[in-house]
């Protein structure tokens, strides 16, 4: 074993200054993606007499606060009254808001030198749409935006329309619009239903699309691409503006936001690229007593708390809400006089409570605050001076942005702490370190022209004034999404909002849009605000309030985790440990309790794969260590435990898969290693199982972990023989698939979003949730009813597709068969379970290769537990 | 598993299908509950778009059954109709068909809450309805569950749509229709296809028969 004792030094800190970037980098640069014609026009809009210039004027801003424009920023002012469309790119806290701010702010200045006619009782008519990913941050956008329009005392009037809003200012907003509205995608789609408002969305100058990095590739952001054509329509002018953190994808990324018939000139601006970060791993003091697996990480709880008692301020990221409520709870253990000085943050938290979080970062007043990715974007918390992740980043430019929210403004150095839970997650913070380094940022997947989002958004448009055939087609097609968009599918989704599916007889009775006079329109009122209530939902999963009973509202919680728990069971939520007293119109009331929790709720979602350029760089760091190459403390801690894997079997190089043949108890176990992530582990241990299992007629079990995988059977497979015969060929792959996973299972899964934003589940109306209850059915439902009765449906095709593509990874998998197929396999017979092979092990979730009917599942779980208890079945 | 099972509540004797319906020799009666016709002509009315054909289904299953157990009663125990929409024309059309051929059945409903809101039903359909509590030999005929009243061996009813899940060493079924027998008790699964379910908690002293597609299964549930 590991048996060697460490240095006295408490906490091993692992320094590895300005390993990620040499400084700041103000210069940046940009450039056009066509030629500009002229860049003269600009020259006539010089001071008038008596009149500061505005360039001045902004200049005497910036150095107000203590800044000076950076180049970047000045580039982008300038193409912005030049009239060009943008995505501006840059590390986080590093200027972006002013950047792509200013412009607008400039050309309005230079239109309007003279101040003594400013009048801030007739403010501009609305200029801006400011769109924002999350509610939650626009007061926070509101606040930055305000602070140069209050210096310059411009009379603009900005306001926030989202579901926060008061109905009151809504309703004013649609009389007249503010200067600058700050919203969210579904905000800006449910304007567009209001026909009133058409004419002053086209006196629009410009959209700017904040944080658009966390938009695209989701469905919300597919439904604001949408939104942008229209606006794009009705003011054909509009700039188009956007702000995103540096990806792997930005061409990706500037077209989805352009659309594909951009207005005028396009220009990718590169703003601060690297942003000094100061990046420490948390060794732990000693590594023989360090878990080879497991994923908590609460042994580290003492070390962390230690390094938090040299900081003022400190986020703590970890990557599941459970994980966050566990580690919130084992610091209040390990420093009780800490109560009220630190807190946790969540998404599933109460909006008044994560204020007030927010509020205690802002102000520098808690010390930690334990939390998800909810607190991955935006908001601003100069007091922050350190950030921790807990267990693995799982990808490079997740780490880089966790990072980037200490130190977060323009010069300042992000500090970031990594806690390991695992020793295996090391070699992932050493992979990340190389990434970064490299510049190999993830890219984010876009979405091929997903149908569920357009029939909301046709029926958006049929609402909003209504529309023609060809003439929303074209329109349509001018976002990236669907510029593929064939004729019969846009057919299909036409007929699916007026007749309900393809078959006009198929669906008596049905009428949401009415095609009159070759218009498609809305005349129904009901139609109307059920759609209206509808559009918000994009992205809630079926989730219940918690409450106390004597009211207070602690959060939201996952129906299905609410349903397994009985009246009493006490479990942790919101920092609190509580029993659960009776649910009641979808609100859980609880009440506090005392003693230990039976559960900890768990949230969907937590389970993201390493990303593909990490894995990458994994394979890599592996091929280091079997070179004996070890590169930084986090790899060299790990000495003696790749020398244990080397000893025991083998350390594979990145050009090697490694099979790991082991007998055990319950069979024989084969692990493979492709360090693919777990994504495509799943779908490549259900596909070498459904295909060895027709070479030799037998069951697998199987587990996965983002390094590899696990198959157990009752016999002896000859692997180097199925391989020889084609078991990683990737050819076939997705009818592979599709045999080999319970793949139906799966879209029904995914079909559930897709029956929401399509409108086929209705959100309860406020207030009279008696009445549309007859009207309520769960998405599995629908499903089995499509799939026996109209089985050409389209959004059932989509539910497939999505299982195939964002559950499945097919492509990434494609490509991990591409290079297992020109890899060298190495299989050895250890003798003991290997520091690789251990985790797979003891990985609960172990799932089985099964192309068998419920019935027969039932059956054979009925005889696993006769056998187990020699009782009939038990639940 | 098969796809019925014998039991007896009682003095009751009864056998159990997989296609949720349960049949008495005794009463020569077969038992349904929840069919909620029309349910999916009232989802279209409302604006959702669910394709037509699941109440054929339904019929069709009820009809497979009646000829395979020769019943010359068919009891409803409530919720027969969705809702006053369900009764739609094409819904109308299917069910006058179903008692057309069936019109040397005598067919019972007991009132469910969903038929409170239905309205008459068309003279010519050859039905009876009846209020909860109505007897057929020992047995109770209700919609709601409720206490077998001491001078009864059974009570039957629906209402529930109950459905039971279980799992093995992290393998679960998922949600399973069932029948449910508590203390006499029997609450019957929904037919109706386009009905959802609804997960019970049997205590230990139940009976529960659950059903994997044409399969049905006794299982005797373990307390917690």
């Amino acid at each position: 074993m590991l048996a060697r004792t460490r240095g006295a030094m408490p906490t091993r800190l692992n320094n590895l200054e300005t390993l990620c970037g040499v400084g700041l980098n103000p210069g940046g640069f940009s450039y056009a993606f066509k030629q500009s014609p002229s860049r003269t026009k600009r020259a006539t809009c010089t001071a008038m007499p008596n009149v500061t210039s505005p360039s001045k004027t902004v200049d005497a801003f910036f150095a107000s606060i203590g800044w000076k424009p950076f180049r970047f920023q000045r580039s982008a002012w300038r193409a912005y009254l030049d009239g060009h469309s943008g995505l501006i790119h840059s590390a986080t806290g590093t200027g972006k808001t002013l950047a792509v701010w200013m412009g607008p702010i400039l050309k309005w200045l230079h239109e309007n030198p003279d101040q003594s006619k400013w009048n801030p009782k007739r403010p501009p008519a609305a200029r801006v749409l400011w769109i924002t990913p999350l509610r939650a941050l626009a007061g926070d956008t509101e606040n930055s935006l305000r602070a140069p329009l209050d210096h310059l005392g411009l009379p603009w009037r900005l306001e926030s329309r989202t579901g926060d809003s008061k109905a009151s200012a809504k309703a004013r907003q649609l009389k007249r619009l503010p200067t600058v509205l700050i919203t969210t995608p579904e905000s800006l789609s449910l304007m567009l239903t209001h026909e009133r408002l058409h004419e002053q969305l086209g006196g629009i100058e410009s959209v700017i699309v904040d944080e658009w990095h966390e938009l695209m590739g989701t469905k919300r952001g597919i439904q604001t691409e949408l939104a942008l054509t229209r606006l794009r329509k009705l003011s054909p002018q509009l700039r188009t503006w956007g702000v995103s953190a540096t990806l792997g994808n930005l061409d990706e990324a500037r077209q989805s936001l352009m659309g594909s018939h951009p207005v005028g000139e396009v220009r990718l601006i590169e703003g601060v690229k690297k942003k000094r970060l100061k990046l420490q791993s948390v060794i732990p003091e000693k590594m023989d007593r360090f878990p080879w697996t497991g994923h908590i990480g609460t042994k580290m709880v003492p070390q962390v708390a230690e390094l938090l008692d040299s900081v003022t301020s400190a986020l703590v990221f970890t990557n599941t809400r459970s994980q966050t409520e566990i580690w919130y709870q084992q610091l209040l253990k390990q420093r009780p006089q800490w109560a009220g000085k630190i807190a946790l943050h969540h998404g599933s938290l109460d909006t008044s409570v994560r204020r007030w979080v927010e509020n205690g970062l802002r102000d520098g007043s808690l010390r930690a605050v334990v939390c998800t990715s909810s607190l991955d974007l935006g908001v601003d918390f100069t007091a922050v001076d350190l950030v921790m992740q807990i267990g693995s980043p799982k990808g490079a430019a997740r780490l880089l942005q966790r990072a980037g929210r200490s130190g977060h403004q323009p010069g300042a150095e992000s500090r970031m702490a990594f806690v390991p839970t695992n020793a295996i997650e090391l070699i992932e913070l050493a992979a990340a370190q190389d990434a970064i380094q490299k510049g190999h940022l993830e890219a984010r997947p876009t979405l091929d022209k997903p149908l569920d989002v357009l029939a909301q958004h046709v029926v958006t448009i049929a609402i909003g004034g209504g529309f023609r055939w060809q003439e929303l087609l074209d329109e349509v097609r001018t976002a990236w999404a669907y510029r593929s968009l064939s004729d019969s599918e846009w057919q299909w989704v036409l007929d699916f909002v007026v007749h309900g599916g393809s078959s006009l007889t198929a669906y008596p009775d049905f009428h949401r849009v009415e095609l009159i006079d070759d218009v498609y329109q809305v005349t129904q009122r009901r139609t109307m605000t059920a759609h209206r209530m509808n559009i918000g939902t994009i992205m809630s999963d079926a989730s219940m309030r918690v409450k106390y009973l004597k009211g207070g509202t602690l959060g939201t919680a996952e129906e299905s985790f609410i349903s397994k728990l009985n009246p009493d069971d006490k479990f942790l939520f919101a920092g609190r440990l509580v029993s659960l007293v009776l649910v009641k119109d979808n609100i859980a009331y609880v009440r506090k309790a005392k003693g230990s929790p039976d559960s900890v709720p768990r949230w969907m979602g937590g389970r993201m794969p390493l990303s593909s350029e990490l894995s990458a760089e994994l394979r890599l760091k592996l091929e280091q260590a079997s070179e004996g190459k070890l590169v930084g403390r986090e790899m060299k801690s790990l000495s003696e435990l790749f020398e244990i894997q080397r000893r025991w079997s083998a350390l594979p190089r990145s050009d090697e898969v490694l099979i790991e043949r082991i007998k055990a108890r319950g069979g024989y176990q084969m692990f493979i290693f492709p360090f693919e992530g777990r994504l495509v582990h799943e779908g490549l241990a259900a596909l070498l199982a459904f295909r060895i299992s027709r070479l030799h007629k037998t069951t697998f079990t199987m587990a996965c972990n983002d390094h590899g995988f696990v198959l157990q059977s009752p016999i002896q497979i000859d692997i180097r023989d199925a391989i020889a015969k084609g078991v990683f060929e990737p050819d076939n792959l997705e009818p592979d698939i599709f045999s080999s996973m319970n793949a139906t299972e799966m879209a029904k899964r995914q079909f559930r979003q897709i029956a929401r934003v399509a409108g086929l589940i209705q959100p309860g109306f406020p207030g009279q949730r008696k009445s549309s209850s007859h009207l309520q059915a769960s998405s599995n439902l629908f499903f089995d009813v499509f799939c026996q009765y109209d089985p050409g449906n389209l959004l059932l095709e989509q539910s497939r597709r999505e299982v195939m593509e964002l559950q499945l990874e097919k492509s990434r998998m494609q490509d991990a068969l591409q290079r297992i197929q020109q890899s060298t396999i190495i299989i050895t017979e250890p003798k003991k379970v290997t520091p690789l092979s251990f985790p797979l092990l003891v990985d609960k979730l172990r799932e089985r290769v099964s192309s068998e009917t419920l019935a027969d599942r039932v059956r054979r779980m009925q005889e696993q537990l006769e056998k187990a208890a020699d009782s009939p079945a038990r639940f | 598993m098969t796809k019925s099972v014998s039991v007896t509540i009682g003095d009751v004797e009864l056998e159990l299908f997989a296609k949720r319906a349960a049949f008495s020799k005794t009463h020569a009666a077969l038992f349904i509950a929840d069919p909620h016709f029309g349910k999916e002509a009232t989802f279209r009315r409302g604006g959702i778009p669910v394709p037509q054909g699941s109440t054929d289904g339904t019929l069709d299953t009820i009809a497979q059954l009646l000829s395979e157990t020769k019943a010359n009663k068919l009891i409803i125990l409530g919720d027969m109709f969705h809702a006053r929409s369900s009764l739609s024309d094409d819904v109308r059309e299917s069910l006058g068909r179903f008692f057309e051929t069936h019109h040397d059945v005598e067919h019972i409903l007991i009132r469910g809450n969903h038929d409170a809101h239905v309205g008459q039903l068309p003279a010519s359909w050859p039905i009876k309805i009846r209020e909860p509590g109505e007897r057929l030999g020992s047995i109770v005929l209700n919609h709601h569950p409720s206490k077998v009243p001491v001078d009864a061996a059974a009570l039957f009813c629906g209402h529930l749509h109950p459905a039971i899940r279980f799992s093995v060493g992290g393998e679960s079924t998922g949600k399973l229709p069932c029948f449910w027998l508590s203390s006499g008790c029997l609450v019957f699964p929904a037919i109706g296809e386009f009905t959802g379910t609804h997960v019970i908690q049997p205590t230990s002293n139940d009976q529960v028969w659950a059903i994997a597609d044409d399969q049905i299964f006794g299982c005797s549930p373990v307390s917690a």
